[in-house]
């Protein structure tokens, strides 16, 4: 055994653990983001994800390797240029339409007409999300993986630094993905004009995510699949909206993926404070609950503190802006809210580009103290 | 340096509000620089602001985008620092709530602002419907404002016009509504109203 | 402390003695207000100080700049550039950002505790402008 697989063993357990609400030997750390390019290579822009993105993996990688605290690991490159695929909006990227250092964009062009609801209803989710991507101007062969050089990396990342994924494939939840597809201004009409064309719509999408995460479970046996929302909760939308357009997906999907075996990981963006009492519905330790630091982390604790693993939550302003001090602070803080049980330290969202070094060894000192 | 925020839902009219704010404070001699961050839009914004003469900062991250703060924060700074900037007048997404972009001013470490202001713009044509649907971010967009205007009000019926005033007497009752049409121009005693200082 | 409501206040504030006062007295004088609006403000239940600082212009060329972030740490007050030895009057301009506070209080705080402060060594303040939460004040803008 290598040691990078002995490392990946030691850290598959811990985090195994956390997740099923057991205490670990310590906390695990969870950090990644686009800052980690500069560890290693303090002149880097963000523009070299783009213009040499096996250079920028190498430097990441590298960077890992200096914080051998972390357990997960990192999102390597993959292809910018397709990038805003994900959510079937254009993409903008440094180097190319923006400045070096601008973190890339996604332009939701809202492609998707009102016409395509009846699409999705005849012709299945998988069908039109190809007809749209081309429409936006992707091409089948921009979008291909390069499976032989992600084979290669995620080689490196397990055998080498023994690094652990948390979660296997990622499902921007219905609502989501369709408020992007359409836009969200034309996406809150429809769903006040023609509820029930959005809801067939929405059926579709779920049956199809549904029969590609059992595939896919089966398959690799994921810690965790990854279930994708942002715009669904309390930050925007009515609790009435939430029931009706939201939480029956959510519910849905994940009784689904957990019936499969596997646990779900909510990345949950902007404020759910009042929808939290709705993952209780979930059996104790099938999931956990991952916030970008805008759902209050206290209330969170008191909700779910004791039904189900959380991750949290060193926020992104924090990172960049706070001082080392500041952020030990607030990692110190979140170890005393959750103690050493079903808890997995982590930036909430990722790490932002100009994070200091220091701020990130400042939360991995805190969570390695205990 | 005053800081003045231009909120309301996307496709309010807060570009072309904005633009006349701006002029406005170009016209009274002042030094004015605009920050926007519109999902979609902002290439086109920034390029007609800038075909304006006005000094435009982008900010690249989107509203729901936990790293606005990362973004603005250190654009305040360079304006402090830099330029002798009177007023910034900051265009947030149409999908952000006000409160978050004020939030981030406790990281900012430039000289303290002499006022902070928050303007919100209502849409007529589909406050109610948007009040049903996305009822938290229109109530923050509304609670948080110092002054209110109803855009497109040529365009509104009188009932459409009801609704706004019940809308926003519903929220924030000390904030004063005003009826505009920022296509059609607005009375420029009306921009004074939210300007930090007078003629 | 993101489950707590942020009402910024930003506020103009003009100190004044009869007498003229060394420069090292103002800046006591400013760190004790900061020292006493970080306590004041962070009195009632879930409230977080998030940032509050001040900067005032002194003639001839020169400012005086004070910040309080936490009230675990005491506030810090520095004078730069040139600037006059002692004088009577200073305009403040004050930013105070604390979670869970909102603007009427503040408002409240910076007056109570600016007027004692001032009273205390025998001077006065006069609040001249503030932005608060709901409406928006014009006067003494130049």
């Amino acid at each position: 055994m290598t040691v990078g697989e002995e490392l990946y063993n030691q850290r598959l357990q811990r985090i195994k653990t956390a997740m099923d609400m057991g205490k670990p030997d310590r906390i695990p750390i969870s950090l990644g983001g686009p800052s980690f390019i500069r560890y290693s290579e303090p002149e880097a822009t963000l523009s070299d994800y783009v213009l040499r993105p096996e250079w920028a993996d190498d430097a990441v990688i590298r960077s890992y390797a200096m914080l051998p605290e972390i357990d997960t690991a990192p999102a390597l490159s993959g292809n910018k240029r397709t990038s805003g695929a994900m959510w079937f909006a254009k993409t903008k990227l440094p180097g190319i339409e923006l400045p070096n250092d601008a973190l890339w964009q996604y332009d939701e062009v809202g492609m998707m007409t009102a016409d395509d609801y009846d699409t999705i209803i005849n012709k299945g989710w998988g069908t039109f999300s190809k007809e749209l991507l081309t429409r936006l101007g992707y091409s089948e062969e921009d979008l291909k993986p390069d499976f032989e050089y992600m084979k290669k990396m995620q080689k490196r990342v397990k055998e080498e630094l023994g690094l652990v994924n948390m979660s296997g494939a990622a499902y921007i939840m219905p609502f989501e993905i369709l408020s992007a597809a359409r836009s969200l201004t034309k996406f809150l009409r429809d769903m006040y004009r023609m509820p029930d064309k959005v809801i067939a719509a929405m059926d579709v999408i779920a049956d199809e995510y549904i029969a590609s995460a059992q595939e896919h479970i089966r398959e690799h046996k994921p810690l965790s699949v990854f279930s994708g929302n942002g715009r669904g909760g309390c930050q925007f939308l009515s609790m009435k909206k939430f029931e009706k357009f939201v939480w029956p997906y959510i519910k849905k999907t994940t009784d689904a993926f957990i019936a499969e075996g596997t646990k779900v990981l909510f990345h949950n963006d902007a404020k759910w404070d009042e929808n939290l009492s709705y993952w209780r519905d979930f059996p104790k330790a099938s999931c956990i609950f991952d916030p970008d630091s805008l759902t209050d982390i206290v209330k969170i604790k008191e909700v779910l503190g004791d039904y189900m693993c959380v991750t949290g939550d060193v926020p992104p302003a924090l990172l960049e802006l706070g001082t080392p001090e500041e952020n030990y602070k607030y990692a110190r803080g979140l170890i005393d809210l959750f103690g050493h049980s079903g808890f997995i330290m982590s930036s909430g969202c990722s790490v932002p580009p100009h994070a200091p070094l220091e701020n990130i060894k400042a939360v991995i000192a805190a969570t390695i103290e205990g | 340096m005053h800081l003045l925020l231009i909120a309301g839902f996307l496709g309010t009219g807060k570009t072309t509000f904005s633009i006349q704010v701006a002029t406005e404070c170009i016209r009274q001699g002042r030094k004015v620089a605009m920050l926007v961050n519109e999902i979609g839009e902002i290439g086109i914004d920034g390029q007609l602001m800038r075909e304006l003469d006005l000094d435009v900062w982008e900010m690249s991250n989107g509203c729901i985008c936990c790293t606005l703060a990362a973004d603005l924060v250190p654009t305040l700074e360079k304006l402090d620092q830099e330029y002798a900037v009177d007023l910034i007048l900051m265009e947030p997404s149409g999908a952000a709530d006000p409160e978050s972009i004020l939030r981030t001013l406790v990281y900012y470490k430039g000289r303290p602002l002499e006022s902070i202001y928050t303007v919100t713009l209502l849409d007529p044509l589909r406050l109610p419907e948007l009040y049903e649907v996305v009822t938290p971010l229109i109530v923050t967009q509304i609670a948080n404002a110092n002054v209110l205007f109803a855009n497109k009000a040529d365009l509104a019926t009188a009932e459409q016009l009801e609704d706004v005033q019940r809308i926003a007497t519903e929220v924030n009752p000390d904030a004063k509504l005003l009826l505009v049409s920022a296509r059609q121009g607005i009375d420029s005693d009306l921009l004074k109203e939210i300007l930090p200082w007078k003629d | 402390m993101e489950g707590l409501g942020l009402e910024p206040y930003a506020g103009s504030l003009r100190w004044y003695f009869h007498q003229e006062q060394p420069l090292e007295d103002w800046q006591a004088l400013l760190l004790q207000f900061l020292e006493q609006l970080g306590l004041a403000c962070t009195a009632g239940d879930k409230r977080v100080l998030g940032h509050i600082k001040c900067l005032a212009r002194l003639s001839p060329g020169g400012y005086i700049r004070g910040s309080k972030i936490s009230v675990a740490y005491p506030a810090d007050v520095e004078v730069k550039g040139n600037t006059a030895t002692s004088f009577a009057e200073m305009q403040l301009t004050l930013n105070i950002l604390v979670y869970g506070l909102p603007h009427h209080e503040t408002q409240l705080i910076v007056q109570t505790v600016g007027s004692a402060i001032a009273a205390s060594q025998q001077g006065k303040i006069e609040i001249l402008t503030t932005t608060s939460h709901h409406e928006h004040q014009h006067d003494h803008h130049e």
